[in-house]
């Protein structure tokens, strides 16, 4: 089994504050990862940390990534080595066309893969067919980067750029939040289709809903910048029920 | 002597004589006395000082020390050779190349009935009346040392006549190429638009040039009742050049200005534009876009003045000023007593890409009439970091994403542009700026 990700007494700072704790975690290639914990335990700067966002610094610790040392790349650079974020929140770019955000994005990466880059024509082409899946139109593709989409049409948009992006690496925060319940099916669909083998998933979320769907091999609980407990997908159930409370005061 | 004025040498006032005789209308009287009156009240007022409110970002100094001789032979070659392919094969085409009309780079034909272009030197002797009067009016404006100086140094510009239901569909294009590669020269080239009754026309003026020089062009522009003038400016001027330009537009009721300017070019550059208007319905639209980089500084000072009711005005400008540039945007708006029912917009918005680049933005408002609409705003910031961390994510490098980004914000100026080809025009001229961006 290949390693995809290995991440040892990871500790982490944001504007000088320190958000994570020594978190330790490994991803092989082929395995969904759940990570789940309350508001603010760190979640989220664990995904900005491992897509290289400035100002999020790590103070101790390690990330390998393909066997290779991580925190030095580049957000860019991690990107085309196969990272992608699914953002919580995706930024609205006024004034940048989707279609040229993403064309831009994906020769970039094949660029950097050393394969050939897409003519105008090819990539609508490809770009079609992955819209199809998500539910999305010409006119969603085409917009200016995230404007005016609705918080579900957002979140099928992350999905869209990680069909077209294929990823070695995807980190999904909190992919599932605000999808109603057809919307939910399509991206779980989406998630499903790209597992592979090849490759490795880090889904954060709140909600045993998604993993009904997108079954994951193993869950864990981040809490207070650490990961607390980990187990199968029964402790999502177990959380989904009893809430964290069940983790004690690790998790206050 | 006042300190409102610089005090300098300026060596051209000494060869006044003797330039003059190789200016156009050399033999026509009542010009000469306009241009030694010109004379006489720019000794008096020479160039404003930083003392002077509506000068106090922008200095003249540099220009004051430097010593501008009047231009004297051609362009050359190389520039020749940027000015030979503006416009498209078939455009109307007026060439003024170091003050002087260039006939083998102009096309002057094929403009239909009631349309009349030349250059100044030609309108003297076929548009005499209209010209004396268009001098009397500016010489009569309460303006400022540099207004004086191209009355006394006026030389060829651009003279457009529309008669009455005059409609011009192809665009007209009009080059201001100096040469300043064997010393810096002086260009004051004198502009009139007159426009008829319910004529229509799209002119698109581009500056280019090499070396020091300093460009001083005066504009009037008269539009009567329900006229329509589409006026674009390409200003890039040589990064070593001068660039002051003044336009004067009065509008009459129901006529439509649309004006965009982009300005790339100069050392340093000002754009100021005044306009009245005059009646009902009338509408005055400008935009732009002002990239600069390196040491470069860039004015605009306008004043829109709502002297009738019920017209509009809309001011839109996105700046981006890089390194160590320096932007002034002036923007006044005002509307007398009887001007009810005014609709005023005003907005400019800067880019900072770099801690040493400053922008100082002064809106002004002066509203007399009580049943107004008016608004205007200036904002300053940097890119957008959470924008550049999600293309990042993408895979984007940072040059390119930044790149997109101030694209993105300029195209918001762009969309202001009335007229696909003429947009695609600026676009492409702000591709070319950023691609010279280093990140
Ligand atoms: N830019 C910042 N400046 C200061 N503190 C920050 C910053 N970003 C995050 N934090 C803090 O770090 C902690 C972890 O935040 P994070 O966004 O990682 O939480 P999360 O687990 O993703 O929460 P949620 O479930 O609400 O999305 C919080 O206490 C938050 O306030
Ligand atoms: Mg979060």
């Amino acid at each position: 089994m290949t390693v995809m990700l290995e991440i040892k007494d990871l500790h982490a700072a944001v504007n000088g504050k320190e958000v994570l704790k020594g978190i330790n975690l490994t991803i092989n290639a082929g395995e969904v990862h759940a990570v789940m914990g309350p508001n603010g335990s760190g979640k989220s700067t664990l995904s900005y940390v491992l897509a290289g966002r400035d100002g999020y610094d790590v103070t101790q610790g390690s990330v390998m990534y393909k066997g290779a040392d991580l925190i030095a790349l580049a957000p860019e650079i991690r990107a085309r080595e196969g990272i992608f974020l699914a953002f919580q929140y995706p930024v609205e770019i006024p004034g940048v066309a989707g279609t040229t955000f993403l064309k831009t994005a994906y020769n970039a990466i094949r660029k950097h893969r050393g394969e050939k880059e897409l003519d105008a024509m090819q990539f609508l082409k490809l770009i079609r067919e992955k819209q199809k899946q998500l539910d999305m139109t010409d006119e969603m593709v085409r917009r200016a980067v995230n404007v005016g989409f609705s918080g579900g049409e957002k979140k099928r948009y992350e999905m869209l750029q990680m069909a077209m992006l294929e990823p070695a690496l995807a980190i999904l925060d909190e992919t599932d939040s605000g999808l109603d319940i057809d919307a939910l099916k399509t991206v779980a669909d989406g998630i499903n289709a790209l597992r592979d083998p090849g490759r490795a998933m880090l889904m954060i979320t709140h909600y045993q809903r998604l993993l009904d769907y997108v079954v994951p091999d193993f869950v864990h609980v981040l809490a207070g910048g650490k990961i607390v407990r980990s187990g199968d997908k029964s402790l999502a159930l177990d959380l989904e029920k009893e809430g964290y409370a069940v983790l004690g005061t690790a998790a206050a | 002597m006042s300190i409102r004025r610089i005090a300098a040498d300026f060596p051209f006032l000494a060869t006044f004589d003797a330039a003059r005789a190789g200016l156009p209308g050399a033999p026509i009287d009542w010009l000469q006395a306009a241009r030694r009156d010109g004379l006489v009240r720019f000794r008096d007022q020479s160039l404003p000082s930083r003392r002077v409110e509506s000068w106090k970002y922008t200095d003249l100094r540099d220009l004051a020390t430097t010593d501008f001789a009047a231009p004297d032979g051609p362009i050359g070659a190389a520039l020749r050779e940027r000015v030979a392919p503006i416009g498209t094969r078939n455009s109307v085409r007026l060439v003024i190349a170091n003050g002087r009309i260039e006939p083998d780079l102009s096309r002057l034909t094929g403009l239909p009935a009631g349309v009349h272009l030349m250059p100044m030197s030609v309108a003297l002797d076929s548009h005499t009346d209209l010209l004396k009067a268009h001098i009397a009016r500016v010489s009569a404006l309460d303006g400022d040392g540099l207004l004086a100086l191209n009355a006394a140094f006026m030389m060829d510009g651009y003279v457009l006549v529309l008669d009455d239901g005059a409609q011009v569909a192809p665009t007209i294009e009009i080059v201001f190429a100096a040469d300043g590669g064997s010393g810096p020269i002086a260009l004051h080239p004198r502009n009139l638009i007159v426009m008829g009754q319910g004529s229509a026309a799209t002119v698109v003026e581009t500056h280019v040039g090499d070396g020091v020089y300093w460009s001083n062009p005066v504009s009037e522009i008269v539009m009567g009742q329900g006229a329509s003038l589409r006026r674009y400016k390409v200003q890039q001027e040589s990064a070593a050049a001068f660039h002051l330009a003044q336009d004067r537009v009065a509008l009459a009721s129901g006529a439509h200005y649309r004006g965009f300017l982009g300005a790339f070019g100069a050392r340093l550059a000002r754009q100021s534009v005044t306009a009245t208007i005059n009646g009902a319905d009338a509408a005055f639209d400008v935009a732009g876009t002002y990239l600069l980089r390196d040491n470069q500084h860039g004015d605009i000072t306008t004043l829109v003045d709502h002297a009738a009711g019920g017209s509009s005005s809309r001011q839109v400008y996105k700046g981006v000023l890089d390194d160590a540039a320096r932007g002034v945007f002036q923007g006044k708006v005002a509307v007398r007593r009887d001007a009810q029912k005014t609709d005023a917009h005003q907005l400019n918005n800067a880019l900072l890409l770099s801690d040493k680049a400053e922008i100082d933005a002064k809106p002004e408002l002066e509203i007399y009439a009580d049943d107004v609409k008016c608004s205007h705003g200036a904002t300053t910031g940097d890119l957008d970091a959470d924008a550049l961390f999600y293309l990042q994510a993408r895979g984007i490098d940072t040059a390119t994403a930044r790149r997109l980004l101030v694209s993105a914000f300029v195209k918001a100026a762009l969309d202001e542009i009335d007229g696909e080809a003429e947009r695609a025009r600026f676009e492409v001229l702000v591709d070319t700026w950023l691609a010279g961006t280093d990140g």
